[in-house]
């Protein structure tokens, strides 16, 4: 049977954070970690990421150049770690500048509260 | 009862045998060990040991094998765009229908009295037979998508204003093609005459019309060809072309194509069954340039914004 499709609030908050996730996740990544560690280091920060969402999303940050990764064996079976690629890394800083100054706009927004609009309306 | 790795196990087969040959043992390693390590995980936090219950949850929130081994992959290309898809649709389908539409009446007629025979045997040649071209089209778009996936464009193609107003006529280009529409008619109507000048008496014999249809027949393509020009008048002499020219040039080519179709299986045009067979071939192929032009025309009108 189908699953039933989310509610649109879900699939809102579910695309505006699924815009943060690549930069959370190539945050966490300038050393080696696995799949299942770095989403318990994501999880303990509060930026819990779906199983099935953040595994194959490291592949593919792999296959598109921004990831490396090999595979070790460390107290237990074999794990392919990953970690930021140069690529990754210039990826990374631009979109960290691109995160801060959506942020400061958004907040700006948000804290505006659209009086700043019906301010320019009203001076007309 | 199964052990969670039992799950996990099978769970990662199933995905796996969905993945590219490629990539499936290294996918599938790592698949398992982060399950594995996700099942104890969640152990650990439960205070338990795991079991086949908890495997089964882990394994069902993480996806089905289907949509998990869609995430793994690498982006496929796109066959049709989904913006074409519409037009694609249409013209795959109307080819179909045009191959119909020519041939069955065609292999109908061939056989008066047995159509059930006949419409069996078209089916089995000409009607199946004209799948080919959606199954060309297919084909052909696989062939453009696979390429535009291998050699995407260096530079995305830069949108530009289309220099021309689509209305407006070309009143030069017009002159030339009234012209040459007034020649083809005198062509036609004075074939006859022409023979008998300069050609053997035979040869004009050979183009002698049928007196019926130079009464009814006569009669139709001359109203139709004073309609014709009356609204090819208008367009020219206002420069451009506006809804109510464009309805009415519709109108008139669904007019014409009737007409044609009329005389293609009517009555006899020309005395002489040989020129009249062959008349018949090039009116039935002017038929269906009409009705290619009626398409692309209503294909046109449906685009405009309104």
């Amino acid at each position: 049977m189908p699953s039933a499709a989310p509610p649109p609030d879900d699939k809102l908050e579910q695309e505006l954070r699924r815009g943060a996730i690549v930069l959370a996740v190539l945050s966490q990544l300038s050393g080696w970690q696995y799949g299942y560690s770095l989403r318990q280091l994501l999880a303990a920060r509060g930026m819990e990421i779906e199983e099935g969402t953040l595994y194959p999303l490291l592949r593919r940050l792999e296959t598109q150049g921004l990831l490396v990764s090999e595979w070790r064996i460390e107290d237990g079976p074999p794990r392919r770690y990953y970690k930021q690629s140069p690529a990754g890394r210039a990826l990374y800083g631009r979109l960290v500048e691109n995160w801060n100054g959506l942020v400061d706009t958004v907040g700006g927004l948000i804290a505006d509260g659209g009086t700043g609009a019906k301010r320019r309306k009203d001076s007309r | 009862m199964m052990t969670p790795k039992d799950v996990v196990d099978a769970y990662v087969n199933d995905v796996a045998r969905r993945l590219p040959r490629a990539k499936r043992n290294d996918v599938a390693l790592e698949l398992q060990a982060l399950l594995s390590d996700e099942v104890q995980g969640r152990a650990d936090a439960g205070g338990r040991a795991a079991d086949e219950a908890m495997a089964l949850d882990l394994v069902r929130a993480f996806g089905s094998p289907e949509e998990v081994a869609e995430r793994y992959r690498p982006a496929a290309f796109v066959i049709i765009p989904t913006t074409r898809s519409g037009k694609f649709a249409a013209i795959a389908l109307g080819g179909v229908a045009l191959q119909w539409l020519v041939t069955l009446p065609a292999a109908l007629l061939k056989e008066p009295g047995r159509e059930a025979v006949a419409l069996g045997g078209w089916w089995l040649t000409q009607g199946i037979g004209a799948l080919w071209w959606p199954g060309f089209m297919v084909t052909a778009a696989i062939i453009a998508g696979w390429a535009r996936h291998k050699w995407p464009p260096a530079q995305p193609t830069t949108w530009r204003p289309r220099g021309q107003d689509s209305d407006r006529i070309n009143r030069t280009l017009w002159t030339f093609g009234g012209v040459a529409a007034a020649l083809g008619i005198a062509a036609v109507t004075s074939a006859r005459w022409v023979f008998e000048q300069f050609l053997p008496p035979q040869v004009g014999v050979a183009f002698a019309f049928d007196p019926d249809i130079i009464t009814v027949g006569g009669a139709m393509v001359v109203a139709m060809w004073s309609l014709t020009a009356l609204a090819l008048a208008i367009v020219f002499f206002e420069g451009r072309w506006r809804p109510l020219t464009r309805n009415l040039d519709f109108v008139l080519s669904t007019m014409w194509f009737a007409a044609l179709t009329w005389l293609v299986v009517g009555p006899r045009i020309y005395l002489s069954p040989a020129t009249d067979e062959s008349a018949k071939g090039w009116i039935a192929l002017v038929a269906l340039l009409v009705l290619i032009d009626l398409g692309v025309k209503n294909y046109r009108l449906a685009q405009r914004p309104r």
